[in-house]
Order: structure tokens, then sequence, then C-alpha cells
């Protein structure tokens, strides 16, 4: 890890630190506020948890008397020993490394691959990164098994942007009327239409005209499949 | 009833996306919802709808002589209808400019409609629309993304507010919420979100909008991103939004009536 990302996790990691001792090592040093109370402005999740809790670490845990203060760079200690090597530096850097990867899906992912890849042994523990509570980090995918899981191939896109001219307005207004589009488009008619629409007005109409259940549809992201079942309906 | 505005200045901060799904979550709480497009760019209407400027439209109504109920359509959200915009409304302000009791043009078409909630979606200006709506409106939720250019405006919002508030004897007019939107947990917006807390105190809300693909791409397929991604952060954040403002703002048992008090 370059210097450069280490002094910012470890500034990172300072924000969520409970006070702490300064070391005797570092008499000279600014101490970092690293108050153990959460802000009031820091951002909970869903359920009202602090995101920081579970990286807080408090004084009393640490195995060695002296707690430098995270934010702190490295200095020699007394006998010359490098102190980039300690005990507690390196505990501070794991630390901060550990909620740098929980902040970073992108990074975690990254490391999860690099270590799956090289350890195949070790790829169920890869994957247990990614298990996380679904309160914590909602918008995080969760991991849904812990067996290894193949390299998936990124899905083709479904949509590609362009620019947006709407429904048409001879589907007049409202949630359109597949029957009665039938009628006086006919069935080529009708399927030009229903290629114009977009997932939720597809559903709209399944939902609106009785063709299955909206909470049959909910679950049906596939737009094609949408329009098949309104064909289907309208055309036996 | 009772009728709500999603208002702000500045633009970009999330007041279509708001008025969207917190007219989708409350629909889901058992509500029956107007959505009101006072917005010429007709953004909630296209989210809603798939329709883009659609005619005849809520300028109609404003502008002409339409009825409220010739231009109001069900959307794809089961639960919530739209008075749908288009372009035409960007030129309303100057059109309605001499009329006399301009500012009551859409309390009047209103008048008499039976819906739990009215949610109207307002342009980024403090024009004769926007003043339109604030006198329609029993409260005002405030969408601000937690930048730096988000609170210059807001003064001038408050002090609007509590012009029409005099002018036109709205006492009840009263801002229901501030919602942080785009959050991030990062220092600036956590600093922001102090600083907002300071400011209206007592009306910050408790539900913060994070930043979430998924709400954009939702406006892509035309529907909430409680029918597109309900169990995103999007999605989950603003089903709490419309728990927290069906709290903090009850539907009114009565027909819409802006002289009834709130």
């Amino acid at each position: 890890m370059s210097q450069r990302t280490r002094n910012r996790t470890t500034a990172a990691a300072a924000r969520k630190r409970p006070p702490a001792s300064a070391s005797p090592s570092s008499s000279t040093a600014p101490a970092a506020d690293t108050s153990a109370t959460p802000s009031p402005c820091r951002a909970r999740g869903p359920g009202g948890e602090d995101p920081s809790a579970s990286s807080a670490v408090s004084p009393s845990a640490s195995p060695s008397p002296r707690h430098g203060v995270a934010a702190r760079p490295a200095s020699p200690l007394p006998g010359g020993e490098d102190a980039s090597l300690s005990p507690e530096t390196l505990a501070r850097t794991l630390r901060a490394v550990a909620d740098e990867l929980e902040r970073d899906r992108a990074l975690a992912r990254r490391v999860a691959s690099a270590i799956a890849a090289d350890t195949p042994a070790a790829a169920p523990a890869a994957d247990a990164l990614f298990t996380e509570a679904p309160s914590a980090r909602p918008d995080l995918e969760p991991a849904s098994s812990t067996q290894p899981k193949p390299t998936k191939q990124r899905a083709a896109r479904t949509f590609t942007p362009s620019l947006v001219t709407g429904v048409s307005p001879d589907l007049g207004p409202g949630i359109p009327d597949p029957f009665a589009l039938a009628k006086r488009l006919g069935p080529d008619g009708l399927r030009g239409a229903l290629a114009e629409l977009r997932r939720g007005t597809l559903r709209a109409i399944i939902r609106e005209h009785g063709i299955a259940p909206a909470a049959q549809v909910a679950h049906i992201t596939d737009d094609i499949r949408l329009r098949e079942m309104i064909l289907a309906a309208v055309l036996k | 009833m009772t009728a709500i505005c999603i208002a702000n200045n500045k633009g970009g901060v999330g007041k279509t996306t708001t008025a969207v799904n917190l007219a989708a979550g409350l629909a889901r709480l058992n509500q029956r919802v107007l959505v009101v497009d006072v917005d010429g760019q007709a953004n909630a209407t296209y989210a809603l709808t798939g329709r883009v400027h659609p005619v005849p439209s809520l300028y109609d109504v404003l502008v002409g002589e339409r009825k409220l109920e010739q231009v109001v359509w069900q959307t794809n959200e089961e639960n919530v209808w739209i008075a749908p915009g288009d372009g035409r409304l960007q030129n309303a302000d100057v059109e309605l400019a001499a009329r006399p009791g301009r500012e009551w043009r859409l309390a009047r078409a209103l008048t008499g409609q039976d819906y739990d909630y009215i949610i109207i979606d307002t342009p980024p200006a403090l024009g004769v629309l926007t003043q339109n709506a604030l006198a329609a409106s029993h409260r005002v939720l405030i969408p601000i993304s937690l930048t730096e250019f988000s609170l210059i405006g807001v003064d001038k919002l408050e002090a609007t507010i509590e012009d029409l508030r005099d002018q036109l004897d709205l006492d009840d007019l009263a801002i229901a919420g501030v919602v942080a939107t785009f959050f991030e947990n990062t220092t600036t917006a956590n600093e922001t979100w102090g600083i907002l807390e300071k400011k209206f105190e007592g009306h910050l809300l408790e539900t913060r909008i994070p930043k979430n693909l998924d709400l954009e791409k939702a406006h892509r397929e035309n529907e909430s991103i409680l029918s597109f991604a309900p169990s995103s952060s999007g999605g989950q954040a603003y089903m709490q939004l419309a728990r927290e403002v069906k709290r903090l703002v009850p539907a009114h048992p009565q027909p819409y009536d802006r002289r009834r008090r709130a």
C-alpha cells in the first residue's frame, strides 16, 4: 500500500476512532479528534444504526498500553526500530484497510477477486467479504451464497440512451388499451405500438386490463416477456 | 384532501423524483393520490406515463378554460393519477401575468377534487406557476441536495413562502419538511446536514434520500422506484418518506377546498 493510500485510509479511520491516549513516542504531534460518540451529522443506515459502530475500536481492546493516535504518521521508536512494522501500526493499518473495503465496494470486489484468483482454496472466504446484514448497507448486493461463484459474464445492456420522444399520442391518454389498439391497428400495429412502450406502461396495461395480477408482473423485468403476455391475451 | 407542494427554486435537487416516488409511496399506503405537474419540463408526466408534452394538459386548465377532470389521467402507478404538464407551461408565467387572481387559478381548478393527497411538482423558479402551486397547497416539502449551492436558494424560497402567506392570507401554508436528497456519507454532506438541522430546526425530515442510480433508471422505465426496484436504497428511502409524510401531514377527509384551513 502506498504512503498516500495509507495516509488516506488512516485519516478515514481517524474520523471513526474513539479518543486514545497519546503515544509517548509521538508526543510532538497534535492529537487527532477521534471522538467515540458518533456525530449527530453522521449518516445512519435505514435502521438508524451507525455504520461506523462496527469499526469503532475501544482503547481498552488494544493489546498494547501504547495507544497511538491513528492519524499520526509513524515515527521511529526509541530503540530505533522501524515504527511502520510495529504491531500497533500494523493493526491500525489493517483496520483502516478494512474500513476502506467496507466503504469502497469496488475496491472490495477487486480485492476479493484477487484473493479468489490467487488462492482458490480461500475463495469461500473471499465471498464471505460480501456477506453482510441487509440493514447495514442496503444499497449493496448481499451475498446469496457462500459457494465460489463462477465468473459472471457482464449481462448485455438492455437499454441504450436515445432521444426521448415518449409514447405516441396516437395511443391516447392514460394507460393504453391493447384490445382497442388491436382493433384499430391490427396485430402488427399492436406489436409495433407495444415495442415503443417501457416497462412501467407495459405493467400498467397488464394490471389495468386484467391480463395478469399485479403481484405476478411485479417480478418480471423482461420487457419482451411483458409484451408477449399482452399479445397472447389480446390475440388469442 | 391535503395538498403538498414540492418546491425548491434550485434545479436538479430531486423535486420531480420526490413528487413521483412520494406519490407512489402514499398510494402503497392505500391513499389515492393526484400528481399535478405544474413544471413546463413535464418530467413528472413522463416519469409516470411515458408521455412527453401531452395535449391537452394542465396548461389548458390554467391558461385555457378546460376543467381539471378533462385532463386527469390514470398513471402507470396504481392509485396515482396525474394532471399532466406540457411545454406550453413554460410561457404560462407571461400569459397569466396580467390576469386577475392569477395566483389562484390552480386552487380554483382543484376545488371539489376528491383524492386523499395532491402532490404538486413545481418548476425550479419562483414565478406565477410556483406561486399557484404554493397558494393551492396546505404544506410545502422542500427537497435539498446537500451541496453548497443548495444552501444559497433556501432563504429566497422561505422568503417567498412568507410573502405569499401575507399577500394571499395563507396563514396555514407551512413547511411540512425539508428532505435531503442525493445523500452520500461524505464530510461535506454531513456538515451541510448539520447546517440545515440548525436552520430548519424541527423541519428536517428523518428520511434522507440516498444517491441511487436506480432512481434515474426508474424514470427511464416510466414507473416509480417502488415498482422498479423497491428493495433498492432509493426505494426503501422513498417508502420511508411516504410513511413519514403521512404521519406528519395526514390526509384531510373532505374534498379539496383551499379556503379550508389545514
